[in-house]
């Protein structure tokens, strides 16, 4: 974006860089250092050896594998119809959906457990991912949408004119200018699975349903907070999230220099 | 393709325009799903909750007397909810402020050519990551009498500014605001990143052969082309400091004496210290009401610009 | 490009089917609630306390000693779990267990008089007609609703506070013996805070009751037995006791025995940490905190504090000091009991993991080896001090043998007659009086308006 010639303002650009991301790594560097303190790599043992914790991982990853496929689909059908499809009283359709952003987790709860456990899924890791999704979808609808209207119509038209049906312009158009908005809407619904919490713990009584965010309790209770080996917990579990992050990223920017976007 | 528009814009308002939207093909099949799936579940919460804000409800079997619109009375007239209603519009405009500005300014740097960007961006992105209960204990000791803010006042000639940040009703807010800050400026990072992969490299170029700075280009090419992801950000801050919990519950519990209390951390006081479920209910239903009124607006307003 | 985004439509298909199966199969795994594993009868107990870790030791012993039943346990944070609870219980697919305790927040019995099943049959099956008799004394009558007589929960274990804790070796090495009253207190304070510490950790903020404590501890050296009386209804908060105990702590930062930003300060991680650390002489906790009079767990503790090579100190209790015209003593209850859900499709098992825990010796000594709970359910059992690798026996026994007596002894109890109106309403008391100038009238005013009273 910014074009930088010469040494000195290439020199400048990295200044302003690191003087930005300073107030960004005073919190990560007491975090990570806290990490270490008391029994050192100890603490990162300690969390290792929590029973099970395969099975916490594994059943994160399979939550958070089916939450982002689902919303990835029913996201981008949406952006597109919304977007470039013809649709009456299409905001009204928009902001029914928005207003299931709103309600806080704990008003939540209740009405959400009366459902599950009227359909049965109580106990199964569908009543953890179905509302996980519900939630993200508004979201993800939102910003894609945002997204696809910054794509020129007639992009979508030359593609009907070319004699593509609906689906196709869908497939072939929509989905791979979409690149870069669907890295982000996975790494969002990626995120906001991962991190879940209250859902997880009051829906999935099952111990080998665990999953990664109740971790901490094991070294954090009544009488009993030990910071060093949550904070090491903490960042083993981020540390997938990063991967995704960073190996999602490299693609897309791939993606971009190939022109895709022209 | 430099302007994006807002979810809500729709560019084909005059005539001639809306005859070609007629060929569009029909869309309401690739809604569906999305509607389905969210409306589906959660409208039924919002029903549940809108029954309890009009009873009395404790948490029993039963559920207790109707008191018609009683709660939504008491909670229209209660200091409480008005405070946190304040707080929540300075939480907004504070937090929106710096975190769609820092956004962008992340996002058209890493788009520069900048070594090791992969590190600048993880660092950026770690904040989003880390769920609030792990990082609040660390904030408190960021923000601590004795801590690294306060170290770094004091020696650097500020010594007059440093205090105890959370032990004060006249800082409180400004810790919430200011860890949020910190927390979401990834968030709009990798939506501006993306959006601003949408600007045509060729454009950029013209602008620079006419001789525009890399500043000018900023203001005047780049932000109009992400505006629509920007009013998008600001929808979701409405929403997001509306119902804002997180932070608040964890670094101050709203306090002290609610001076840095919200809409979501006064209904989980309802709902769970109180147990007062139909006033929570109501107040949720008030929020909601809150969150589409302005998110609504918004639009509109960036509808007729 | 074309074949890049076949690519990934591809892997999440494939991805989306693999993760579908695992679902699938994870459904067959669960079974219903309460499903058998092995021909044993599986139970599931929810509770905010004890800790994941010793919760699963009281399991394992558990099962050891009844080998046909299942336990799962769910621990949930204070705060989740009676928004968690709630909807469970009015489900069909509850846990079997649940815990209550006497009042407060967080599980206190008056939440729940909905979901109880009657105890006392259980309890007389196992004990005898004169069950009562053989329980602490207190422990039943607060465990029972009194408007039905319905016993909600059996007793675990009780617990002792409105006292302190001193670092012994700090005060050895500064030449000071524990204060007798307010002016030694402060004294001893600038001695400390000379030699480079924290004289007493204390964090009043949040929605911890630990502020609140210290407030009572403040008001009833004023006049003890007013604290309850104010709780009952029976005294008005807008009293001159209440308001001196405003002033009393708000002098306590004034003068320097708490530090000036306790009010922004947690009790835990934070407090607890800078006592744990050797850092701080004097500490709020109840009888809990017997548990870091060990060696070892105090180590670990230190670690959990940061401090990498911990060096153990002897950690003695201390009853209140004559802070504002007499001693209060202590105040105990019991702290929480197993509640049997009535819908619970195993009743008969759940009936047997509470008596097992609260009826006999066997049961009690799996929970007094863990001494978080401090005071044994059943009269007559105590600590195995011997057993206890302490830091300094020969003066940590008899003093913590006297602290066992002093909560055994009181008739003041903690949570008993606090409803969570009061409780809230205290919370925002102590955060007026150390974040604001607001007279000790207009404070005490805001929580008459707002305390509910619970005779």
């Amino acid at each position: 974006m910014f074009e930088t010639r010469g040494r000195l303002a290439r020199v400048a650009l990295h200044v302003i860089l690191i003087i930005l991301v300073i107030p960004f790594v005073v919190p990560l560097y007491t975090m990570i250092s806290g990490s270490f303190q008391g029994e050192g790599l100890g603490n990162y043992l300690a969390v290792l050896n929590v029973p099970k914790l395969a099975y916490f991982f594994r059943n994160s990853a399979l939550i958070a594998a089916v939450t982002i496929a689902i919303v990835y689909a029913v996201t981008m059908m949406a952006a597109f119809g919304f977007s470039k499809l013809r649709i009456r009283r299409r905001e009204v359709f928009f902001w029914m959906m928005m207003a299931a952003l709103t309600l806080p987790e704990v008003v939540l709860l209740s009405p959400l457990f009366k459902m599950a456990a009227s359909v049965g899924l109580y106990n199964t890791f569908w009543a953890v991912i179905i509302p996980i999704a519900a939630l993200q979808v508004p979201f993800t609808v939102l910003l894609t949408r945002t997204y696809v209207d910054g794509i020129p119509d007639d992009l979508f038209e030359a593609a009907r004119i070319d004699g593509a049906g609906t689906i196709r312009t869908f497939r072939n158009v929509l989905i791979p200018l979409s690149k870069p908005m669907a890295v982000a809407v996975v790494v969002l619904v990626l995120i906001n699975a991962w991190n879940s919490y209250l859902l997880p713990l009051v829906f999935l009584t099952d111990p080998n349903y665990q999953v990664v965010t109740l971790l901490p309790q094991y070294f954090q209770g009544q009488y009993n907070d030990d910071q060093t080996k949550v904070m090491a917990g903490a960042l083993l579990t981020a540390l997938p999230e990063i991967i995704a992050y960073v190996s999602l990223q490299k693609y897309f920017e791939r993606g971009m220099a190939a022109g895709a976007l022209k | 393709m430099t302007a994006i528009d807002a979810p809500a814009v729709q560019r084909d308002r005059r005539k001639p325009k809306r005859s070609r939207m007629a060929l569009k093909p029909a869309g309401i099949a690739w809604i569906l799903p999305a509607f389905v799936l969210s409306v589906g579940v959660i409208y039924f919460c919002i029903g549940y909750s809108a029954v309890l804000s009009v009873h009395e409800y404790r948490g029993g079997l039963e559920l207790g007397d109707a008191v018609g619109l009683d709660n939504y009375r008491t909670a229209l007239t209660n200091p409480l909810f008005w405070g946190a209603l304040r707080h929540t519009l300075i939480f907004f405009v504070a937090v929106s402020a710096v975190q769609i500005t820092m956004g962008i300014v992340f996002a058209a740097l890493l788009h520069s050519r900048v070594r090791c960007a992969v590190v600048f961006k993880v660092i950026i992105f770690l904040p989003v990551v880390i769920a609030p209960a792990i990082m609040s204990p660390v904030h408190r000791r960021v923000f601590a009498t004795q801590g690294p803010i306060n170290w770094l006042l004091e020696h650097s000639g500020l010594d007059f500014l440093a205090q105890p940040w959370l032990a004060q009703t006249s800082t409180s807010l400004w810790v919430v605001i200011g860890v949020q800050v910190w927390s979401s400026i990834g968030f709009a990072f990798i939506l501006f990143f993306a959006s601003m992969g949408q600007i045509d490299p060729s454009i950029i170029e013209a602008a620079r052969i006419d001789g525009a700075s890399n500043l000018r280009i900023l203001r005047s090419l780049v932000v109009p082309s992400v505006r629509g992801t920007t009013i998008a950000l600001l929808i979701l801050n409405v929403i997001t400091s509306l119902k804002l919990f997180d932070y608040p519950y964890l670094l101050t519990r709203g306090g002290p004496v609610y001076s840095s209390d919200f809409l979501g951390t006064y209904i989980h006081r309802e709902a769970v210290a109180l147990t007062n479920l139909g006033y929570a209910s109501a107040l949720a239903i008030l929020l909601l009401v809150a969150a589409i009124g302005t998110a609504v607006a918004m639009s509109l307003r960036a509808r007729e610009r | 490009m074309r074949s890049n985004t076949r690519g990934i439509i591809a892997t999440a298909a494939v991805a989306g089917l693999l993760a579908l199966g695992l679902v699938g199969c994870g459904d067959k795994g669960a079974g219903g609630s309460g499903g058998d594993v092995e021909g044993k009868t599986t139970i599931n107990w929810w509770g905010f306390a004890p800790d994941v870790t010793v919760g699963e030791a009281y399991v394992a012993a558990f099962e050891a000693a009844n080998p046909d039943i299942h336990v799962v346990y769910k621990n949930f944070e204070n705060t989740d779990y009676a928004p968690a609870l709630r909807p469970a219980l009015q489900s069909d697919q509850g846990p079997d267990i649940y815990e209550i305790s006497a009042g407060g927040n967080v599980a206190g019995i008056q939440l729940w008089t909905d979901y109880f099943h009657d105890l006392t049959p259980a309890a007389e099956a196992a004990l005898g007609a004169d069950w009562k008799d053989k329980f602490a004394p207190g422990y039943i009558d607060q465990l029972t609703w009194p408007e039905t007589g319905v016993l909600s929960a059996l007793p675990l274990g009780g617990v002792g506070a409105q006292m302190f804790w001193y670092n012994k070796t700090m005060l050895d090495d500064l030449g000071l013996e524990p204060p007798e009253d307010y002016a030694e207190w402060v004294e001893q304070c600038k001695t400390i805070s000379d030699a480079g510490h924290t004289c007493m950790a204390m964090g009043a903020g949040g929605d911890m009751t630990f502020g609140t404590e210290l407030l009572r501890t403040t008001t009833s050296s004023v006049d003890t037995g007013y604290w309850v009386r104010a709780l009952k209804g029976e005294a008005s908060w807008e009293d001159p006791v209440f308001y001196e105990g405003i002033d009393i702590l708000r002098s306590m930062i004034e003068d320097g025995i708490i530090q000036s930003d306790a009010i922004g300060v947690q009790q835990y991680p934070e407090a607890n940490n800078t006592f744990m650390a050797g850092q701080a002489a004097y500490v709020q906790m109840g009888t809990w905190y017997t548990q870091y009079g060990g060696r070892e767990a105090q180590i670990v503790a230190a670690k959990a504090a940061g401090i990498s090579d911990p060096d153990p100190f002897v950690m003695m209790p201390m009853m209140t000091p004559n802070l504002g015209g007499e001693k209060p003593g202590m105040v105990a209850e019991v702290e929480w009991g197993f509640a049997v859900n009535p819908k619970s499709k195993n009743i008969e098992a759940a009936e047997k993991f509470a008596t097992w825990f609260t009826t006999t010796q066997e049961g009690q000594e799996v929970i007094l080896k863990h001494l978080d709970i401090g005071l044994p359910a059943l009269a007559g059992m105590g600590p195995n001090w011997d057993e206890i690798d302490l830091v300094d026996p020969d003066v940590q026994v008899p003093a913590y043998k006297d602290m066992y007596a002093a909560a055994a002894e009181t008739s003041e109890t903690r949570q008993l007659h606090l409803s969570q109106e009061t409780a809230n309403a205290l919370v925002v008391a102590v955060q007026e009086a150390l974040a604001t100038k607001n007279t000790p009238e207009e404070i005490a005013a805001k929580v008459q308006a707002a305390a509910v009273p619970r005779p």
